[in-house]
């Protein structure tokens, strides 16, 4: 039937709100479904790490980042050369800044030293949240992550969601939650994911290496792959297609990144807590190789920029470019060796910024620093 | 101001129809006039204000010039007056002047410096929002006024003709005779509510061919040219199309939201594109893209240098030099003398063929066609001529076909539960399924479907999707802008459109 022109306006009108509202209803009834296509390891992984960070009341020191955190800091060797219960909550480099100030807020007291060795690619993120980020806050972040959001926060996350997504929500015929893409293993909700943590740590004196699960976690939160290096890895050192270069550098460090991290930083002199942000650990190849200058260049200008900032990235970064086969599965992932190394390196950095209470920058003695990794490397891998 | 930002679409737009829809209720226009003339600077000035002075020169040098050819035609209409030539010499210099020192000043260092292995410095000149539009406009202006003695306007109208907004950026290029008499019988009548609705309507179509389709396509044309390592037959084609009718659905969804907004003020802007990519023959494809131009280009560069009277041979010269210099409007580099090049020879070849009296079957004439605008576009998109022929080489490369890839990519893309143990298709990250769905869909829309113009009834068009007030519209209107917004809203910077670039 043929309305007026005004009347067609009007319910155009009445149409868009529409949509928009019908929109956002899908949405909410997709939060949490288990229809969505993801797996829940990484869920699995926090609900444990969350619980076990709760259990500290004293002074704790937080390690906060990707998987190069979780599988390359060893909360034991940090435990003993820091003197302070140590939790181990780095998870997956996908998570956004956002959600690691989130955590923070939620943990973080008086006293607490907060280490965030993050990924490079935290630095590059876009103002908008990854797809990976936005399936996983879908599928299991909408008590710990979204309902905290601002509103604004929340329009673009929702806008950051691909349609399609909130459609197979919608229509998707699963109805189980998974921990794994490939075995059909049901998710068993937090308490059950704790109990399993605290079972295979109990049976055994030392947790065995099982793959990307919580079944791998040792009670501070840390898997360790005490694996040899992968095929993977090798072909990443040795197939110039699969290097990974970690980052480019650009002419500023994305503005989200530094919103959110400042964030942090507020949020951690509010509590009497300290926060510092430090290297991740990396292969020593062609894509970053720091034993030479174009690549040293690269990593001071990507520090001077961050600085420009307010930001200091501290302790010295030719400890944390290391030999590939220090390394398990990925560009990120140390094996066991690997992780002792490195958080011993992790290690004596935080006791000296301790003992300075101050910037830790100075310039980098590259070609000491390189002499001395060596060594230390030789030591580990002659093991 | 873009026309996809939200502050142009929630708050400029909004306001200044209404204001000027009040102010324009009274007798005197003067008032409304002024103020719209002020909301147009507004809009050019919000982008970078540095050239507001520009364009105001502009305006006031070519008015006063245009009025003194106007007068001087009125007081001497039989004698060839030497003075006059003088005067509109004078404008054609001054507006070529602007637009070749912002222009074309650096492009003529470069190559100076490669000729003559020079060191001079380029200047790096920004060019000017919308010169190479307001320019066009303003030389057919003082022609007509030198060979007619076009009518004299106010200074008011006369700034309202080459400021109105919707049209000031990136076209249409309008022309004096289409546009003055609307603005001068815009009497105090209000809103045109028909109008209205019906510019809504377009707008909302526009806006969704931008954000939805263009800005989509952009994704694979943009990681296609800005590769660097090399493409494979199906990359170098996924990028190529994807850019073709990336610039189809960017460009004329532009044009739609301009003739949109005009039509909110009971202003028709003139149609620029008609399906061009519907085009059975290179000159059918020249009456459909970017209408305007090609007009502009037929009326005061090919005319005026002896069109098609000074004999066959002479004709195709004077193709091939509007074509060379409509290249060369685009952007100041070879890779754009090239396209418009290749589009002048192309004419010159269709002009042989047509006086052969030999046919080709509609399927053929439209095959050919098509590809040969498509090749040509890699010229106009590409950063280089190495990188043009290193597409197009590309393109011809049937050895890096890979058939498992594409049958990978379907099985990853289609299937319902995730593949992990499926190895990744190589060139997943340039084209993929997604690509071949976005072309396969709109693709076929712009090439099988009535355009936004004829649906929105602008022109005449009877066809079963024609708009009419009525529900069913109202919901399509109601769910093409939201799927803009929801697309567009959020983005630090909202996306340029091609057409700025020039």
């Amino acid at each position: 039937m043929k309305s007026s022109p005004r009347t067609f306006l009007i319910l155009s009108l009445v149409a868009f709100l529409g949509f928009g509202v019908a929109y956002i209803l899908a949405f909410e009834r997709v939060l949490g479904s288990p229809k969505l296509r993801v797996e829940y390891w990484t869920k699995a992984l926090y609900d444990y790490k969350y619980y076990a960070a709760k259990q500290i009341e004293e002074p704790k020191l937080i390690v906060l980042a990707g998987s190069n955190g979780m599988f390359g800091i060893n909360s034991n060797v940090l435990e003993k050369r820091m003197q302070r219960q140590t939790v181990n909550l780095a998870l997956h480099a996908d998570l956004d800044i956002s959600f690691l100030y989130q955590q923070a807020d939620d943990l973080l007291a008086e006293g607490d030293l907060l280490v965030m060795p993050l990924e490079y690619s935290y630095y590059e993120s876009s103002d908008s949240f990854n797809i990976s980020f936005v399936r996983y806050m879908m599928a299991w972040g909408n008590e710990i992550y979204l309902k905290n959001l601002s509103l604004l926060d929340y329009l673009g996350f929702i806008k950051a969601v691909p349609k399609l997504e909130v459609w197979l929500g919608l229509v998707s015929p699963s109805n189980f939650k998974r921990l794994d893409r490939t075995k059909e293993v049901l998710y068993p909700g937090p308490d059950g994911i704790v109990r399993e943590v605290l079972r295979n740590n109990k049976r055994r004196n030392r947790v065995v290496f099982s793959g990307y699960s919580h079944n791998s976690l040792n009670l501070n939160g840390d898997i360790m792959a005490s694996r040899s290096t992968q095929q993977s890895v090798r072909d990443i050192v040795s197939l110039p297609e699969k290097h990974d270069s970690y980052f480019e550098v650009k002419d500023e460090i994305s503005p989200h990144f530094i919103r959110h991290f400042k964030r942090i930083q507020a949020l951690a002199e509010e509590r009497g807590a300290q926060v510092v942000l430090t290297w991740p650990a990396t292969i020593r190849h062609a894509g970053l190789d720091l034993t030479k200058r174009e690549d040293q260049l690269r990593i001071e200008r990507l520090r001077s920029l961050l600085s420009a900032s307010g930001i200091d990235l501290a302790c010295n970064p030719g400890f944390f470019n290391l030999d590939h086969r220090l390394f398990f599965d990925t560009s990120y992932h140390l094996r066991e060796r690997g992780a002792i190394l490195r958080t011993e390196a992790l290690a004596q950095c935080l006791s000296e910024l301790d003992q300075q209470k101050g910037s830790s920058h100075k310039p980098v003695d590259w070609a000491k620093s390189l002499k001395i990794l060596s060594h230390h490397e030789s030591r580990m891998l002659g093991r | 101001m873009l026309f996809n930002s939200p502050i142009f679409i929630f708050v400029f737009l909004p306001l200044v129809v209404l204001i000027y829809a009040l102010l324009n209720r009274g007798a005197d226009k003067t008032l409304a006039k002024t103020f719209m003339v002020a909301a147009s600077l507004f809009f050019y000035s919000y982008w970078n204000p540095i050239y507001l002075p520009l364009i105001l020169a502009s305006i006031l040098v070519n008015f006063f010039i245009g009025r003194r050819l106007s007068v001087s035609y009125q007081a001497n209409k039989e004698s060839a007056n030497g003075g006059r030539k003088r005067y509109l010499l004078l404008g054609v210099f001054f507006n070529v002047g602007l637009l070749a020192y912002f222009k074309y000043v650096d492009f003529f260092i470069e190559n100076f410096n490669v000729v003559f292995a020079g060191n001079v410095e380029t200047l790096n000149i920004v060019l000017p929002l919308a010169i190479s539009f307001f320019t066009f406009q303003q030389i057919a202006y003082l022609v007509d006024c030198y060979k007619e003695g076009a009518r004299q306007y106010s200074l008011l109208d006369y700034a309202l003709f080459v400021s109105f907004f919707p049209q000031l950026i990136a076209g249409p290029i309008v022309h004096h005779k289409e546009m003055m008499p609307q603005f001068l019988s815009q009497t105090g009548r209000g809103v045109n509510w028909e109008f209205f609705a019906q510019g809504v309507t377009i707008f909302c179509l526009g806006l969704f061919k931008k954000v939805f389709i263009a800005d989509t396509f952009s994704i694979w044309a943009d990681a296609g040219f800005d590769s660097e390592s090399p493409l494979s037959f199906f990359e170098a084609w996924g990028a190529s199309l994807s850019y073709t009718f990336q610039l189809y659905y960017d460009f004329s969804g532009y044009t739609d939201m301009a003739i949109g907004a005009a039509l909110m003020f009971g202003i028709r802007l003139p149609v620029n594109f008609n399906s061009p990519y519907k085009a059975l023959n290179i000159q059918d494809f020249w009456r459909r893209w970017h209408i305007t131009l090609s007009s502009w280009l037929r009326d005061y560069i090919y005319i005026p240098l002896g069109g098609n009277r000074a004999g066959e041979s002479r004709m195709l010269v004077n193709l091939m030099l509007t074509f060379l210099i409509g290249g060369l409007w685009h952007g100041a580099g070879w890779t754009f003398v090239i396209w418009g090049g290749l589009h002048g020879l192309a004419l010159v070849a269709h002009r042989l063929w047509s006086k052969t009296g030999l046919t080709m079957s509609r399927a053929v004439a439209w095959f050919v066609t098509f590809m040969f605008v498509n090749a040509a576009w890699v010229f106009f998109r590409a950063e280089s001529l190495d990188s043009a022929v290193r597409m197009l080489s590309a393109m011809c490369d049937i050895s890096t076909v890979r058939f498992g890839d594409i049958f990978l990519g379907v099985m990853q893309y289609y299937s319902p539960v995730p593949l992990p143990s499926l190895p990744v298709a190589s060139g997943a990250l340039i084209v993929s399924i997604a690509t071949l769905q976005h072309l396969m869909i709109f693709g076929l829309v712009a090439l099988t479907m009535p355009n936004t113009i004829q649906v929105s009834r602008y022109i005449l068009y009877r066809g079963r999707f024609a708009l009419s007030f009525n529900l069913r519209w109202s919901l399509v209107v109601g769910a093409l802008f939201f799927i803009s917004c929801a697309t567009f809203i959020g983005d630090s910077h909202p996306s340029k459109f091609l057409y700025f670039n020039f």
